[in-house]
């Protein structure tokens, strides 16, 4: 008797564990899941509401599902706004930015990491790590006028140049040589090849994933920097796409308004949302 | 000889670092000593500069807004960062564990960081909107019981609604370097500790924290840099408003300098701002590296 029981026991204990097991590798699955499509839900939302015909989102501002699905906003959007034009423009000076940085970040974090063993680069390296933790908000104001004495405001080298500056491609690039492998530079020099030959030839091409990374960040961080743009730029055509982006909602309701007289707040989001969709397919 | 020969070398690798400082020095050193400059000027872009000694700073001091200001964020960084940390290890933790979908799932996290701040904050000026018509009203509607906030008009609820939004858009990246993070502990420390009886919970208390202290620190610096330079919601969101509730150190001096033509005083800010940046990430390395 005694030992049925034991025997029962145990494979409750089997049978539970196995049962919890599997409750625990379904909630390890579920939690993420749910955390991914509450965060993409905005931009549900938003894409939802762009179709949506005005006259129904203003009758009912919840109606998500599009009673008549229309394409309307859109062709509003491209016909009175500059929104290709700024989508340009951000384009080329991100990638620009993104262009040049690769090649001189890459040759100063190799510099740097060459010369590590030099008390005084040390120090010079140490201070240029400083510039990371150094608000954008101290320097901005005096690149302004540095900007404006080189009569450059309102260009597009005052959004390139400036960034080019910024330190975390230096420290990406430095910390990424530890594991390169430096024989390969040393053999390049025993057969005749010059310091700036070697770089462009040996450790640009070996440095390719770290590269890849600081592209993409470097990329991001101008597509979607605003402060900068919107201080630095003040004409229409020249303008980034966040720049362009931020003042045109009220332009763009307010012609709605003057089309179907009445005031739609909707149409703000409307008009994003299309902005939305070019981000993320940039 | 051989000491000549090490010199050349030395200078011949060098050329490669002047490009970069070139620009370094341009845009980020003269930069700096220029602002400690302009922070002892009065005047603004049109009317130009006059010396003014230190009554900037006592100015600062005084400036009830200010005040405002250096509290509104430090109320937004002090809600911000743990609840960003505490979220996203969490998630990491759980994507390091799933076997399926783990793609999917990072895809989904990183679509708002990669997105520019600008459309994303106006679409949740939408999702805010007062009364039961905003989605966000709705769903805390649906799920908590709350009543309908008005997230956007209400003094109170104002940083509160701006940190729920930069939460939305900044847990992904907190995420992906706590998955690098943990990418690079070692497995065999788990399997050691499941053969010595450690529950999950012990494993992750005793194995995953020590080993990430690492990513703690670079992600606890990176924070304050970060949160403590909070515009681009500002801007496009309330512009400050309401009644100054949601001004931000950076905000105010952008509206110093560009909107109200002190450029002096928007350069004093910018030290203090610089000034408590680098008090705190000191402060928090000091700490967090203590704890050996």
């Amino acid at each position: 008797m005694k030992e049925e029981n034991n025997y029962i026991y145990i494979n409750k204990k089997i049978n539970f564990s196995r049962i919890k097991n599997s409750i625990s590798t379904f909630f390890v699955h579920a939690i993420p899941i749910v955390i991914a499509i509450v965060a993409i839900l905005p931009f549900i939302y938003i894409f939802l509401i762009s179709i949506q015909h005005v006259f129904h989102l203003h009758a009912d501002p919840r109606l998500i599902i599009p009673r008549e699905p229309t394409l309307e906003t859109y062709l509003i959007v491209l016909k009175d706004t500059n929104l290709l034009r700024w989508i340009f423009n951000s384009f080329l000076v991100a990638t620009c930015v993104t262009a040049i940085t690769l090649v001189i970040h890459a040759a100063a974090g190799y510099a740097f990491y060459k010369n590590r063993f030099n008390k005084f680069i040390n120090i010079l390296f140490n201070i240029i790590l400083i510039g990371i933790m150094i608000p954008r908000a101290v320097t901005i104001l005096p690149t302004f006028l540095l900007v404006k004495e080189f009569h450059l405001l309102d260009t597009y080298f005052a959004l390139i140049l400036p960034p080019l500056a910024l330190p975390v491609g230096i420290f990406l690039i430095r910390q990424a040589m530890y594991s390169f492998p430096m024989a390969l530079v040393d053999s390049a020099k025993i057969d005749g090849c010059s310091e700036i030959g070697s770089f462009f030839r040996i450790v640009f091409p070996i440095l390719k994933p770290s590269l890849v990374v600081l592209g993409i960040y470097t990329f991001m961080e101008q597509w979607r920097d605003f402060i900068w743009p919107l201080i630095s730029i003040s004409s229409e055509s020249k303008k980034n796409y966040t720049s362009g982006v931020v003042h045109t909602g009220f332009n763009i309701s307010n012609r709605l308004w003057s089309v179907y007289g009445d005031s739609f707040d909707f149409n703000v989001a409307e008009h994003d949302c299309f902005s939305y969709f070019s981000t993320i397919f940039y | 000889m051989n000491i000549k020969r090490k010199k050349i070398k030395i200078n011949e690798s060098l050329v490669l670092l002047y490009p970069y400082l070139i620009f370094y020095l341009i845009f980020m050193i003269i930069p700096v000593f220029w602002t400690f400059y302009l922070a002892f000027q009065k005047g603004g872009f049109i009317t130009g500069f006059e010396y003014v000694g230190i009554d900037n700073f006592i100015n600062a001091w005084k400036d009830q807004i200010f005040l405002k200001t250096i509290r509104n964020t430090g109320y937004y960084v002090i809600l911000i960062i743990p609840s960003v940390m505490v979220f996203s290890l969490f998630l990491a933790v759980l994507i390091n564990k799933m076997k399926k979908f783990q793609n999917f799932v990072k895809a989904c996290i990183f679509l708002p960081l990669v997105s520019s701040v600008v459309p994303l904050a106006k679409a949740w000026e939408q999702i805010f909107a007062t009364g039961e018509e905003g989605l966000f009203n709705y769903f805390i509607n649906l799920l908590f019981r709350i009543p309908p906030q008005n997230w956007l008009s209400s003094s109170k609820l104002i940083i509160p609604a701006i940190t729920i939004f930069e939460f939305w858009r900044g847990f992904g990246f907190w995420t992906i370097i706590f998955l690098g993070g943990l990418s690079s502990i070692s497995k065999t420390y788990y399997e050691a500790a499941e053969i010595d009886g450690a529950s999950t919970w012990r494993q992750f208390l005793y194995i995953t924290v020590p080993l990430l202290k690492p990513t703690f620190i670079f992600l606890t610096i990176m924070g304050f840099v970060w949160n403590f330079q909070l515009f681009d919601v500002i801007y496009v969101l309330t512009f400050g408003g309401p009644a100054y509730s949601s001004y931000t150190m950076v905000f105010y001096t952008y509206s110093n300098a560009f909107l109200y033509e002190k450029v002096g005083m928007a350069a004093t800010m910018g030290i203090i701002l610089m000034a408590i940046i680098l008090i705190l990430t000191i402060l928090s390395r000091r700490v967090l590296e203590r704890r050996e």
